[in-house]
């Protein structure tokens, strides 16, 4: 048995002495039956003392030495939280190794050195296991943040699109916006066939001969209706200055077109265009226009 | 301010509508016998006046009930000419305005807080050069 102690003893698995303990290569090697602290404690006490003389091939005595066998009664399974071990097959359903009475796998020092290594090792497996933990819970929380989060974004993705559908429908129900109902080009070319309209009518059914006389009544007549407007009095006073008569304009065909067109766009700008609207009397029209045109200009 | 004159002016055209073909008929026949002084050769010119005066009033209601504020300006005999806004047929013409052949229309805008005039279609203008000449 002093043989146990000393270095470069061989592995005792699958050499099975009478007296030894058994130990099954499936099963853990950490799963022993003893708590660290006793461990050390055996192998205080199992440690050769210096001081002693070396004694040989005596047993154990009992309550002395090996107290594994004791010791293993007398304490329960160690408690070893965490580990998920698979047991081997000869493993007692107690989780304890048989034990002889006599020396144990402790009693080796390689066998101790391979506990402390494999202990060690479990630690750190249990250091790991509990950073997989935290990481594991760590994560779980993250994807409850987001599914929560995702969740989230779907609802706004479901409203947003709800809106969009109602910003579309009210849109097309929408009439044009407020504004100019049509833009100055409508004019311009509205106002442009007017005049060449005029123009190429009176052209055609005014032109006559060349020379032609009008007849006095007609002059008279004539005399008359221009005096009744402003454009018509100051047109017949240039005529006046410059010695012109309307019988001189009628008997040349490009003026007498000229004086038809002039009456035509001032009867045009006095009972259609100039009135605040067609058919509205002037005295009517010239309050609506007077006022529209100074709030315009004045602001107020 | 626009949109009070767009709205004033829809107003009164709803009033006046109905009376307008009433107004043309009356237009259109006093139209008709004035020009009728300066036919050379009897003629009916009462189909063209219609469509002339038709093509008139749908364009001046268009004006009145527009967000807009137009201004018709005839030009008085004896003015200066202005390129600016009036326009003369032949460029050799001279002298002062002794026709107005077609009003000037404008569009008044405000613009720097203040309203002005927005040329639309220049006036028709004879000068006085081509009645001082003598055939």
């Amino acid at each position: 048995m002093a043989s146990y102690r000393q270095p470069g003893w061989p592995w005792p698995y699958g050499h099975q002495k009478s007296g030894e303990t058994k130990i099954d290569a499936n099963r853990s090697p950490v799963e022993t039956t003893t708590t660290p602290a006793l461990e050390n404690d055996l192998i205080a006490r199992l440690a050769p003392d210096p001081t002693e003389p070396a004694q040989t091939d005596q047993p154990p005595r009992p309550g002395s030495g090996s107290l594994l066998g004791q010791v293993s009664s007398q304490n329960p399974a160690p408690n070893l939280p965490e580990m998920n071990l698979v047991r081997g097959p000869a493993e007692s359903s107690a989780g304890v190794l048989p034990r002889s009475r006599g020396t144990t796998a402790l009693d080796h020092p390689d066998e101790q050195e391979d506990t402390i290594l494999l202990r060690t090792k479990v630690e750190e497996l249990q250091n790991q296991l509990r950073q997989l933990n935290a990481q594991k819970e760590e994560l779980s929380a993250q994807n409850i943040k987001l599914r929560t989060s995702m969740k989230d974004v779907l609802d706004r993705y479901d409203k947003s699109e709800a809106d969009n559908s109602n910003l579309r429908a009210h849109i097309v129900s929408i009439s044009k916006p407020p504004g100019q109902v049509n833009d100055d080009g409508f004019y311009i070319q509205k106002l442009n066939w007017l005049n060449e309209f005029t123009q190429q009518w009176v052209a055609g059914a005014f032109k006559g001969q060349r020379g032609q006389a009008l007849e006095s009544q007609k002059e008279l007549e004539l005399q008359r209706l221009l005096e009744k407007y402003n454009a018509g009095r100051a047109l017949l006073e240039l005529m006046q200055r410059s010695h012109t008569t309307l019988q001189t304009i009628y008997r040349i065909p490009d003026r007498r077109i000229a004086l038809v067109r002039q009456l035509i766009a001032m009867f045009l700008s006095v009972y259609i265009f100039r009135p605040f609207c067609v058919g509205v009397r002037d005295d009517v029209s010239d309050i609506l226009e007077e006022t529209i045109t100074h709030v315009f200009e004045n602001g107020t | 301010m626009l949109v009070i004159r767009q709205a004033l002016g829809r107003g009164v055209f709803k009033k006046y509508k109905p009376h307008q073909v009433e107004t043309k008929a009356v237009l259109v026949a006093g139209f008709e016998e004035n020009l009728q002084l300066l036919l050379p050769t009897p003629q009916d010119i009462r189909p063209k006046l219609e469509k002339l005066i038709d093509g008139a009033i749908e364009l001046a209601n268009s004006m009145t009930t527009e967000q807009s504020f137009f201004k018709c300006k005839l030009i008085s005999a004896g003015a200066e000419f202005n390129s600016r806004y009036m326009y003369v047929p032949e460029e050799k013409q001279t002298g002062l305005v002794y026709m107005c052949t077609f009003p000037r229309f404008s569009k008044m805008v405000i613009s720097d807080g203040k309203p002005v005039s927005q040329n639309l279609v220049d006036a028709s203008v004879e000068l006085e050069s081509v009645f001082r000449e003598h055939p």
